[in-house]
């Protein structure tokens, strides 16, 4: 298994590079901005895919959200970018599950369908993999029975590794908020991992 | 995280097991918990589970992005600048194709300031135009009411139909008159130098009194000194200069104001100015190198960003 959790903690010099960038951006250098863009596209795209539950949604709502950051980027007044660049991107998330409420409304099995995980191509037995999928696949559907707002701590905390801060700010609530939502997901979460018991052996 | 549920006398610690699970509790409140996931086999089997189950969200594969989401391409950020750039290059390249369009398009609009910047003979030239003008604007709204005597007296002269029917419009047959008057020369030789070529015109004109009242000989004898050399009808305007004649002496001198509308249409019909006035070609420069100037700063910024 591919580990990649993005630590909190980035380095100094990575922060004042992205600084910089930000600064430059906001002069109107869309060639910074763009370096942005590439430095978190990954994590955006991420984060969309595991709230909206597909890659297509998840492709529009981060290609939304990079425009609009770009737009409003005079109103981003210092602080982490990633978190404020999050807080467009969970927006946006929410906009398009909105959005589905308001039509037919998902249900399980097309989330089943659409459902995105990467299957890693690393020398693994095609058994495994299958498996795998499978797994990946029942854990989407248990992260979407979450509420939204459960959800989105959930994936920005355990999934992508933020801080309660960064959660804070991209997500517009207090530290207390962050955990006590975060311990309600998991909890959730487990007692749905817990009716399929199947998946804990992956 | 303050709520416990106490069960049989013991604080349970479902709800602090999440941030105990994360390493984020103070130390002493650590080891409360520690000592009582020792002894609570339940605590215990609730912590293993979400342990687990934060262990699977945390092996999570990244999801490959399917394309880049740069935006360069897609939508430039406008700075002031170059928005300004963009619309003085667009506002000069306009006026650019209009000075354009107006040399080639409507060469007509700006002939008149052709001619009231060239030399003496052209101003002569105008002059003629101006003054000869007068007559048959004059002219033809006399004209106009004494139709039926003209008409009569067009038929005397010449019996034909073809007479008559020139000689029944009487604007017309004004206008024959002045070409015939204005052709003589200019049929042989149309350049604008030629004074020659308005001199029966500007004779004519010479004759009237000030005031555009009507001097119908003049006018008559002119055209009909001009209609056998240019003319390719003779006999048909002959009869609608008489026609004009009869039609004229029969009133008095009127002083009709000459029509600006006829002007025009006589100076068009002199030979026309060859050349644009003076301030078009330095000012269609100016604007073209202004226009460059301007593109080749745009392409320079847009390139730059």
């Amino acid at each position: 298994m591919t580990s990649r959790r993005q630590t909190a903690a980035a380095p100094a010099e990575a922060l004042a590079n992205e600084t910089e960038r930000v600064a430059a951006a906001q002069r109107g250098d869309s060639v910074a901005f763009n370096q942005l863009v590439i430095a978190h596209q990954e994590l955006a795209f991420n984060v969309a895919l595991r709230l909206v539950g597909d890659a297509d949604s998840a492709a529009d709502v981060t290609q939304d959200a990079f425009l609009s950051a770009y737009r409003h980027l005079d109103q981003f007044k210092g602080g982490s970018f990633r978190s404020w660049l999050l807080r467009i991107v969970t927006n946006a998330s929410y906009d398009v599950l909105r959005g589905r409420r308001h039509k037919t409304g998902q249900s399980l099995d097309e989330m089943i369908e659409e459902s995105s995980f990467d299957v890693p191509d690393s020398g693994e037995l095609p058994e495994t993999v299958t498996l795998r999928h499978e797994f990946l696949e029942k854990l989407q559907v248990g992260l979407a029975t979450l509420p939204v707002d459960q959800r989105a701590v959930l994936v920005l905390y355990d999934i992508h590794g933020l801080s309660y801060e960064e959660i804070g700010v991209a997500l517009e609530t207090t530290l207390g908020t962050v955990k006590s939502r975060l311990n309600r997901a998991r909890s959730r979460l487990r007692d749905y991992l817990m009716q399929h018991p199947e998946l804990w052996k992956p | 995280m303050s709520e416990r549920t106490s069960v049989d006398g013991a604080e349970h610690v479902h709800d602090l097991l999440s941030e105990y699970l994360n390493g984020d509790l103070p130390d002493a409140e650590r080891q409360v918990i520690q000592q009582h996931l020792d002894a609570c086999a339940r605590c215990r089997r609730d912590y293993e589970s979400l342990r687990l189950t934060v262990n699977l969200l945390r092996q999570i594969p990244l999801h490959a992005v399917p394309r880049s989401f740069a935006i360069a391409a897609l939508e430039p950020r406008q700075s002031w600048r170059l928005t300004w750039l963009r619309l003085s290059t667009s506002a000069l390249a306009a006026v650019f194709v209009a000075l354009l369009a107006l040399r080639l398009v409507l060469p007509s609009a700006i002939q008149p300031a052709a001619s009231t910047a060239a030399t003496g003979e052209s101003r002569v030239q105008s002059q003629a135009a101006s003054a000869s003008n007068a007559q048959p604007a004059a002219a033809a709204p006399t004209a106009a009411p004494a139709a039926p005597p003209m008409q009569a007296a067009a038929a005397a002269a010449a019996p034909a139909p073809r007479a008559a029917q020139a000689a029944a419009t009487a604007a017309p047959a004004a206008q024959v008159i002045r070409s015939a008057a204005a052709q003589p020369a200019p049929g042989a030789t149309p350049t604008p130098a030629s004074g020659a070529g308005v001199a029966p015109l500007a004779a004519a004109s010479r004759a009237a009194p000030p005031g555009g009242t009507v001097s119908p000989p003049a006018v008559v004898s002119a055209a009909q000194q001009a209609a056998p050399v240019t003319a390719p009808k003779p006999a048909l305007q002959t009869d609608a200069a008489t026609a004009h004649r009869t039609a004229v002496s029969t009133l008095p001198p009127s002083t009709v104001p000459p029509r600006p509308a006829t002007t025009r249409r006589v100076s068009t019909r002199l030979p026309p100015a060859p050349s644009a006035p003076d301030w078009y070609t330095p000012l269609l420069a100016a604007v073209g190198v202004l226009l460059a100037v301007s593109l080749g700063a745009l392409v320079w910024v847009s390139r730059r960003r």
